[in-house]
């Protein structure tokens, strides 16, 4: 066989034109790789930085590692080093920066093992604690922290509401007494309304009286029976009102009065407190009106001076020196 | 056409440009600036608590986007509205919080602003080492053309009043009342402190030149318990009892307007003992 052989040339040609329909789809296969080692990160440079945790506990290989919420890393390796004196912290961890994102790290960085919302990932989080500091470089060590976590929040929140769940149990069970002073004081209340019957009876035929009188006048000029008309309507939505009101008045001068009288003939020595928590209220209460009336010459003090700083000037609650007193 | 192309090119640009609108502040931001605004306004209605609230949201919101000029803003307004509601400890703590910082974190015209108000609330507490401190402090932020300049003189005239330097402060105050012409608060103040020091030595006519110039100023203000003062500083310079008499009674409304009980105490006292001189030993005074 000889290369003028027709058949070894076909075969050559044969075996060019195989190439060219392959190429593309080879270039297509490389470019599919090198596409994916990008997205994973395989193609960009990183620069390792490191922390050391006291347990691995929660810290897993490929762990993502975040700043401002961008990811720029992730956790590469955790090592147990060997038992040492001088520290407790034996879990060495690993995080490989992708290069680019080392000059936003500020040397004041602390990585922190946080969990994104309730359940979300787990990440590394790099916090910055001061962004006029140096940027970091590769290799220097993280301060290391964790954020707290569900339960120790958890714990942290019975403790502060149990004594108030306590205080409200304890207040219930005081109005649920039947001999407390809540029944008590609807029971009054009850009865005392109940004796208004009679002077509500009274209050309806009054209210009929009107209307005759009002009905009586029906003769007279239209513009006048108007405006009865509207004090009549103004009358009939106000005496519901003002029986209420009478109601509840008679029953708090029925309670004034019996309560006047159980103090007054037991000689309750609840009384003095009484008296010292009413002086005392009454005392804040004009301490309180003293405070307001105190603080309304401050509108005045006030100025926007357009830098979004509020207004003190000099001598802002300094007096000069006055005469004293002889 | 060479020259026509690059024309028309700049124009259009010049055009875009023109349309262009100034870029919205990030919603954090803007949302610390809506709260503090809302403060700003509470304070001025009176309402500290609730300025207080607002002020606290803000250094909130501006902490989490880390906006240093925002955090010291913050932290001088809750300063202000902790010392109206009484709370001077507080105020002090707040100013603290920046002054104890890193200060480079932030721009030196609110740190001078700041470490000033610390030096005004030394001097209320009559604390005037502290005073001296804080305005030395105040000067090291403070730029050659400070803003504080004649606020600073002002205080500084009140501190020698309060050490008995009265010529020390005679000559601030003459600073002050030139740098002061345009800040009518300021104005106010150096009149009041000039007719306080001249009291104090003895210069009393010219001290009611000084406490009428602060009264007229004052009322302008509408600053009611500085109009007390004004008029308790005219009432010692009055040249007759009946003057002195007049401007006692003016002063005791005032202050029973106000609710100032312990002024009303203080002009109660002095009326009744008018019938006497007035004495010639006023405060501050050996």
């Amino acid at each position: 066989m000889t290369d003028t052989d027709p058949a070894d040339r076909d075969y050559r040609q044969l075996k060019r034109r195989s190439l060219w329909v392959a190429a593309p789809a080879l270039a297509g296969v490389l470019a599919l790789l090198a596409l994916v080692s990008w997205k994973q990160g395989l193609l960009t440079a990183t620069s390792p930085l490191y922390f050391m945790a006291g347990t691995a506990t929660g810290i897993g290989h490929g762990m993502p590692v975040k700043l401002n919420g961008f990811v720029v890393g992730e956790v590469a390796a955790i090592e147990l080093l060997p038992p040492s004196t001088q520290s407790a912290e034996r879990v060495r961890v690993t995080l490989d920066i992708h290069r680019r994102y080392l000059a936003y790290v500020p040397r004041t960085t602390r990585a922190r093992l946080s969990q994104e919302g309730v359940i979300g990932q787990a990440i590394i989080e790099l916090v910055p604690q001061r962004y006029d500091a140096r940027a970091i470089h590769a290799g220097e060590l993280l301060p290391f922290e964790r954020s707290r976590g569900l339960a120790e929040i958890a714990t942290g929140l019975e403790a502060r509401i149990n004594p108030v769940l306590d205080n409200a149990q304890a207040l219930t069970q005081r109005l649920a007494d039947p001999d407390g002073d809540l029944h008590g004081l609807l029971a009054e209340g009850r009865r005392a309304a109940a004796g208004m019957a009679e002077t509500n009876a009274q209050v309806q035929a009054t209210m009929a009286e009107t209307r005759q009188a009002v009905s009586a006048l029906s003769g007279s000029a239209e513009a006048s029976l108007r405006r009865v008309d509207r004090t009549l309507s103004t009358v009939e939505r106000d005496i519901p009102v003002l029986l209420s009101d009478l109601k509840a008045t008679a029953a708090n001068a029925k309670l004034a009065s019996e309560s006047a009288a159980r103090l007054a003939t037991r000689s309750d020595e609840q009384v003095p407190r009484i008296l010292d928590s009413a002086e005392q209220a009454a005392e804040q209460g004009n301490a309180l009106v003293g405070d307001v009336r105190r603080l309304w010459p401050l509108r005045a003090l006030a100025r926007d001076r357009g830098d979004g700083l509020a207004d003190s000037d000099s001598l802002d609650g300094v007096a000069v020196p006055l005469e004293p007193e002889p | 056409m060479s020259v026509v192309r690059p024309l028309l090119l700049l124009a259009l640009s010049g055009l875009l440009g023109a349309c262009a609108t100034k870029p919205a502040a990030p919603p954090l931001q803007s949302r610390a600036d809506d709260a503090n605004r809302r403060g700003l306004e509470q304070l001025r209605q009176g309402e500290a608590e609730r300025a207080l609230a607002s002020f606290e949201r803000v250094l909130t919101l501006e902490q989490s986007i880390e906006r240093e000029a925002g955090i010291a803003r913050a932290w001088y307004n809750l300063s202000v509205a902790y010392q109206r509601l009484g709370r001077d400890a507080d105020a002090d703590r707040a100013l603290d919080a920046v002054l104890l910082d890193d200060v480079r974190r932030y721009p030196p015209d609110q740190l001078a602003e700041i470490a000033f108000r610390k030096a005004v609330l030394a001097m209320a507490r009559g604390d005037t080492g502290a005073a001296t401190t804080a305005l030395a402090r105040t000067r090291q932020h403070c730029g050659e053309a400070c803003d504080l300049a004649g606020p600073m003189l002002n205080l500084e005239a009140r501190v020698a009043l309060a050490d008995a330097r009265h010529d020390d402060a005679l000559a601030l105050l003459a600073e002050a009342a030139d740098r002061n012409r345009r800040d009518p608060v300021e104005a106010a103040n150096t009149a009041r402190l000039q007719a306080a020091t001249l009291l104090a030595v003895g210069r009393t006519a010219e001290a009611a030149t000084a406490a009428r110039s602060a009264l007229q100023q004052d009322k302008a203000l509408g600053h009611s318990e500085r109009i007390y003062q004004d008029l308790m500083l005219l009432a010692q310079a009055a040249s007759s009892p009946a003057d002195r008499r007049a401007y006692l009674m003016r002063a005791g409304d005032v202050a029973r307007a106000r609710g100032d009980l312990v002024a009303v105490r203080r002009v109660a006292a002095l009326l009744e003992s008018a019938v006497s001189p007035p004495p010639t030993t006023p405060e501050g005074v050996p």
